[in-house]
């Protein structure tokens, strides 16, 4: 199989993210505890995961928090920030992730910058909708949909000037793009641990540039007399027992990240999205594509074919990609694919250019 | 023979402390702080010999981790707040 569903997830991992879980399920007993060896391992791992977390993301490690996935941390985010009634703004390319809990809570969401691919009117747009009544501004670095690359350090600028709270949704960004909490001075900036930073499912991070509210409460091993969550970070948002088979495997894939680089893996992206546009024939399938405002994530439409039925026959030729709405309705509807969805194709850092002409060919004789 | 307890509000922020201590060659042992110096159950502590202790206090201060207590214990006395 060629995997290039890699906004889902990213796979294959790292032979040592595998090894990293394995032996944490052998040697590790659970983070901030007990006294004993196992216990003190856990802590370790975790530390050195916030830590590196923290240099790739200019935080500290306490203000790096582990999450479930992006929407644990999304939903962290919103729910401290907006109540019913406020007004939020949010990009017209935003993940349900973000929607679902703003519809759930009653906010009043104002969508800036439907235009696909186009960074000075989606700038313009949040400048526009942003006011002194804004309580905060959500927005997504990377359409899941589209792959487009918004415009979040001019963005962050105007939140700044103007003193609102910025959410980012970084959950295709991390480990792909540069990304500093400090820099865009971001209240929360919350992504998954499986994507671009090839970490295990069920794990997460949320960088807290502002307090949060909890949205559990349970233990911590710490102050267990006091009936209240702790104060502090990352104590008060990580109630129970962490994941730290998972936290392990993410330890290395942010090691992975790091050696590999950031650049690197954004260059390898662009460029193998670039190869893919280029060698898919225009009368078999449309491409949504741009040279500067896109990462790795393309979608397409194909002529005479349904999404489904079109990546049905991928599969069927081997080819790993997802159709359909991607969670993401309003990305639909800025780009004009409501109606019909797309057929989405996601590349990461391990993905060879071979696999990519190998799809191609393939997309090209199908569709004959 | 006194130890030197450094208290912390969370594990993460002793670890912090661990090893910035270590950085200056201070031994610094992270452990789970006893029951009778933490009043609200469940504290983490970094462990120092009492010839560091100052020196430890300033690394601290200069690495601008905070903690909360220092306790002077020896067995058999009863823990000691002491402010360094």
């Amino acid at each position: 199989m060629i995997y290039l569903d890699n906004a889902a997830t990213t796979m294959p991992k790292p032979p040592a993210v595998l090894q990293a879980v394995q032996d944490a399920m052998t040697y590790m007993g659970s983070l901030g505890r007990s006294g004993h060896k196992a216990a003190e391992l856990a802590s370790e791992t975790a530390f050195n995961c916030r830590k590196l977390a923290g240099e790739l993301f200019d935080a500290q490690p306490e203000q790096v928090v582990f999450t479930f996935n992006a929407t644990h941390g999304l939903n962290i985010a919103i729910k401290t920030l907006v109540s019913r009634g406020d007004k939020v703004v949010v990009s017209g390319f935003e993940h349900n992730a973000v929607l679902r809990p703003l519809h759930r809570i009653g906010a009043n969401v104002v969508i800036a910058g439907r235009k696909l691919f186009d960074q000075r009117n989606t700038v313009s747009d949040f400048s526009v909708a942003i006011d002194s009544d804004t309580k905060a501004v959500i927005c997504t670095h990377v359409s899941n949909v589209f792959g487009y690359i918004l415009p979040i350090e001019e963005i962050a600028e105007i939140c700044r000037q103007r003193s609102v709270p910025l959410v980012i949704d970084a959950a295709q960004s991390a480990g792909i793009l540069p990304l500093s909490l400090q820099a865009l001075g971001a209240a929360f900036i919350a992504m998954p641990g499986h994507k671009g930073l090839f970490g295990p499912q069920g794990t997460g991070l949320l960088l807290c540039g502002s307090a949060p509210r909890p949205l559990l409460e349970g233990g911590t091993g710490s102050l267990s007399k006091s009936l209240e969550m702790p104060e502090f970070l990352p104590d008060l948002l990580e109630a129970g027992t962490q994941n730290i088979h998972g936290i392990a495997g993410l330890l290395e894939g942010l090691r992975y990240v790091k050696n590999t680089t950031v650049s690197a893996i954004k260059q390898h992206e662009k460029a193998l999205i670039k190869f893919l546009e280029s060698s898919l024939e225009k009368k078999v399938v449309h491409t949504y594509y741009s040279p500067d405002e896109q990462s790795g994530v393309i979608s397409m439409l194909p002529t005479g074919d349904n999404c489904e039925a079109f990546a049905q026959k991928l599969s069927d030729g081997g080819f790993a990609v997802r159709s359909g709405f991607h969670c993401a309705p309003v990305a639909h509807e800025s780009a004009g694919t409501y109606e019909t969805g797309t057929v989405r194709v996601s590349v990461s850092a391990v993905t060879k250019a071979q696999e990519i002409e190998e799809f191609a060919d393939y997309v090209n004789k199908v569709k004959k | 023979m006194y130890e030197y307890y450094f208290i912390f509000r969370s594990v993460t922020r002793a670890q912090s402390a661990a090893i910035a201590l270590r950085h200056h060659g201070i031994e610094a042992a992270l452990v789970n702080a006893p029951g009778t110096i933490s009043p609200n159950g469940c504290s983490y502590a970094v462990k120092i010999k009492s010839a560091d202790s100052y020196f430890a206090a300033s690394c601290l201060r200069q690495a601008n981790i905070s903690y909360t207590h220092v306790y002077r214990v020896s067995r058999g006395l009863p823990a000691e707040e002491v402010y360094l």
